[in-house]
């Protein structure tokens, strides 16, 4: 009787990607799953963002710090409002916590608290197949007058790019 | 110019049909090929090959090694005592026949690529058989019969009968056995032909006798006058044939009793006088050739002189004889083992959502106490790498020392082996947490202190481990001692027994090389 084995390894190369596929996934990044982690941030050519509840009314762009571990999210989100610097934060409120974020099937949710009293929910799909990696969604004001803003974050930098600007260092 | 010795030794074919004479013979470069161009060029050459083919050599020579010939010695067939003196009474004359066929053994013993069989030993080989005991049995009634019915004058029955005896006894060597028995077989057939008017078959069958019984002794006058003359001349014509130089009555039976039983050359001596010089007649014959393969007469004078004649023509022959070469399996020419690898080991049992993996050398020895069997140790060094989720939010080291009986098989350039062992592991302090806060901002930042909680990092203290592991190694031989190896292991840990195990079962595959000696 010819015993046959349930796993697939009949053969020495499926035996072979089977020992590479458990190695690999111990390695992060290592399998092709979306990797969310970098620095996220609005075109610079694309339009900029207007949240009005957001302390007396914020005109400007978006970038975002992400840290992804399994589905798990940490990082920040900043507001700014000069284009080319990067520099002039928005000061009422500029950066809030990803809080309760996660990533499932390349959508990313989190909310965030900011120093405006305004709390923000943030809906995301990520589009990393093409030359642009994409984030496309909403913020969303929580509260009876909640407001929805559509934006598109584009990556600008790795996980290193988020140390070399120090946002791993938490908001500024 | 490079002189180099030749490893084969020049053989060239010899008058004669089947001989050779062989000498050892050295060749130079520049004798082989006289048109290089110039002696710059041959120094090049010479500095680039000479390396290249002593390391050959030497590396070749010390791996293969030649495979021995077994050699057995047939009882010295002594054909001196004149013809006259079959039918002259008295005790045999042997004149130490017996003693130079020891002498020729001796010399065959000192040869260490020749095994020597004792005749002996191969006498009982063949007696010892089931077929030999059966046909013995029934050969020896046939015979018995043959001579009842010869005694009643039938002698066409008789001739029919002794026939069939001798054919059965024949297939299993009983005149290699029993030659003197065979013989009074073959004598009362020759007798029975003679008396039948079949002189040229009672011929060939007296040929046959003082073959197997060159002693033989009968009283004058017993048989009729045309037994003796026939007699007299098949010992004659024996004493000046070729046929006294072949040992089982034909070159076929004589390959068919090397093939059975093993032996790979058969010496014939013999005895004989040439112009009152005694002369021992040596000739060999080998497996797989239907011609004499060698012939040497040595002049039999005192005992010292006879033997030196009998080594120089053993010692010309073995320098000559083409040996099979083997290549032993390595764990007949090594006893110690020393390798480094690259190992890559992966915890299947930690305290992060996904495997983690570390890095890291491993040096190993071992000592091989008899062949496919060793004691071999390893020590690794290993250090964590980042896991999958990056759970792993202090990396440690960590140091294991594994030891245990290796059992091996191998081949002529590989090795492959299991080591079961015993192992302690000695783990670094190290760290776990899967908030990814703790992960994302860095330690003593205000991100960090505002968002990761201390509690949800889990703390391991340095830990001892102890257990079994079971290692799968192959060591790939690319020179006579340096290898390529690889391997894989699994352990797991049964000690600290508190249940406090946190890390266990880890797999490790490794690449490396080392030498053995």
């Amino acid at each position: 009787m010819r015993i046959v084995s349930p796993l697939p390894t009949r053969t020495p190369a499926a035996a072979l990607a089977a020992v590479l596929t458990l190695l690999c996934s111990a390695l992060p990044g290592c399998i092709g799953e979306d990797d969310l982690s970098g620095l996220w941030e609005m075109p610079v050519d694309g339009p900029e963002v207007s949240i009005p509840v957001l302390g007396e009314g914020f005109t400007g762009r978006v970038r975002m710090a992400v840290g992804q571990y399994g589905k798990d999210i940490a990082g920040e989100v900043v507001f700014y409002e000069d284009s080319y610097h990067k520099t002039s934060l928005f000061a009422p409120c500029s950066c809030a916590y990803l809080d309760d974020s996660e990533v499932r099937d390349g959508r990313l949710t989190f909310s965030i608290a900011t120093s405006c009293g305004v709390d923000i929910l943030g809906d995301f799909n990520a589009d990393l197949g093409g030359d642009r990696e994409t984030l496309t969604g909403t913020l969303s004001t929580v509260g009876d007058n909640g407001q929805e803003f559509s934006l598109v974050l584009e990556r600008v930098g790795s996980e290193d790019s988020v140390k070399n600007e120090e946002l791993d260092r938490g908001c500024p | 110019m490079i002189r180099t010795r030749s490893l084969r030794p020049f053989c060239a074919p010899f008058s004669g049909p089947g001989l050779t004479v062989c000498g050892e013979t050295t060749r130079s470069n520049s004798d082989a090929d006289g048109s290089l161009p110039s002696s710059s060029l041959r120094r090049s050459l010479s500095l680039t090959v000479l390396p290249v083919v002593l390391l050959a050599v030497s590396t070749g020579a010390a791996a293969f090694e030649r495979i021995p010939k077994s050699v057995a010695v047939l009882p010295v067939r002594n054909l001196e005592s004149p013809c006259k003196n079959i039918f002259v009474s008295g005790e045999p004359e042997r004149v130490g026949a017996s003693k130079l066929g020891a002498a020729v053994e001796a010399s065959l013993s000192t040869h260490d690529d020749l095994k020597l069989v004792p005749f002996v030993t191969l006498r009982n080989k063949l007696a010892g058989t089931t077929a030999y005991k059966d046909r013995l049995v029934v050969g020896r009634e046939r015979y018995l019969m043959g001579k009842e019915l010869y005694n009643d004058l039938r002698q066409p029955e008789a001739e029919d009968s002794l026939r069939r005896a001798l054919d059965l006894l024949e297939s299993v060597y009983y005149d290699l056995v029993e030659p003197d028995a065979f013989s009074e077989i073959l004598m009362l057939l020759a007798v029975t032909l003679v008396e039948e008017g079949k002189s040229a078959q009672a011929l060939a069958a007296f040929k046959r006798t003082v073959l197997l019984h060159p002693n033989l002794r009968l009283p004058a006058g017993y048989h009729p006058k045309s037994v003796e003359e026939s007699l007299i001349l098949a010992c004659e014509d024996v004493r000046q044939s070729l046929e006294r130089e072949i040992p089982l009555a034909g070159a076929d039976r004589t390959q068919d009793l090397m093939d059975r039983h093993g032996v790979d050359v058969l010496v014939l001596p013999l005895l004989t006088s040439v112009e009152d010089r005694r002369v021992l007649v040596l000739v060999l014959f080998e497996r797989g050739q239907l011609s004499v393969s060698f012939r040497e007469e040595v002049p039999v004078t005192d005992d010292a002189t006879t033997a030196a004649g009998i080594d120089a023509a053993i010692s010309r022959w073995a320098a000559c004889t083409p040996f099979k070469r083997v290549k032993h399996g390595v764990e007949e020419t090594h006893s110690f083992v020393l390798s480094a690898a690259y190992d890559h080991m992966l915890y299947l049992l930690f305290p992060t959502r996904t495997p983690v993996q570390s890095v890291g050398f491993s040096f190993e020895t071992g000592y091989f106490f008899v062949p496919s069997f060793a004691i071999m140790g390893r020590f690794q060094l290993m250090y964590s790498v980042k896991d999958r989720y990056e759970d792993m939010y202090e990396e440690f080291t960590s140091a294991r020392a594994i030891i245990g009986p290796a059992f091996s098989l191998s081949g002529t350039w590989w090795r492959v082996f299991v080591t079961p062992g015993v192992e302690l592991n000695y783990v670094g302090s190290f760290s776990v947490t899967s908030d990814p806060d703790c992960k994302f901002f860095a330690d003593g930042s205000d991100g960090y202190k505002a968002n990761c909680d201390p509690d949800r990092i889990d703390n391991y203290p340095l830990q001892i481990l102890g257990g079994v592991n079971v290692y799968l190694g192959s060591q790939f031989f690319f020179s006579n001692q340096l290898f390529l190896s690889a391997g894989a292991s699994v352990s797991t840990y049964v000690m600290p027994f508190d249940r406090s195990i946190e890390v266990n079962f880890p797999i490790s595959g490794e690449i490396g090389g080392g030498v053995a000696f």
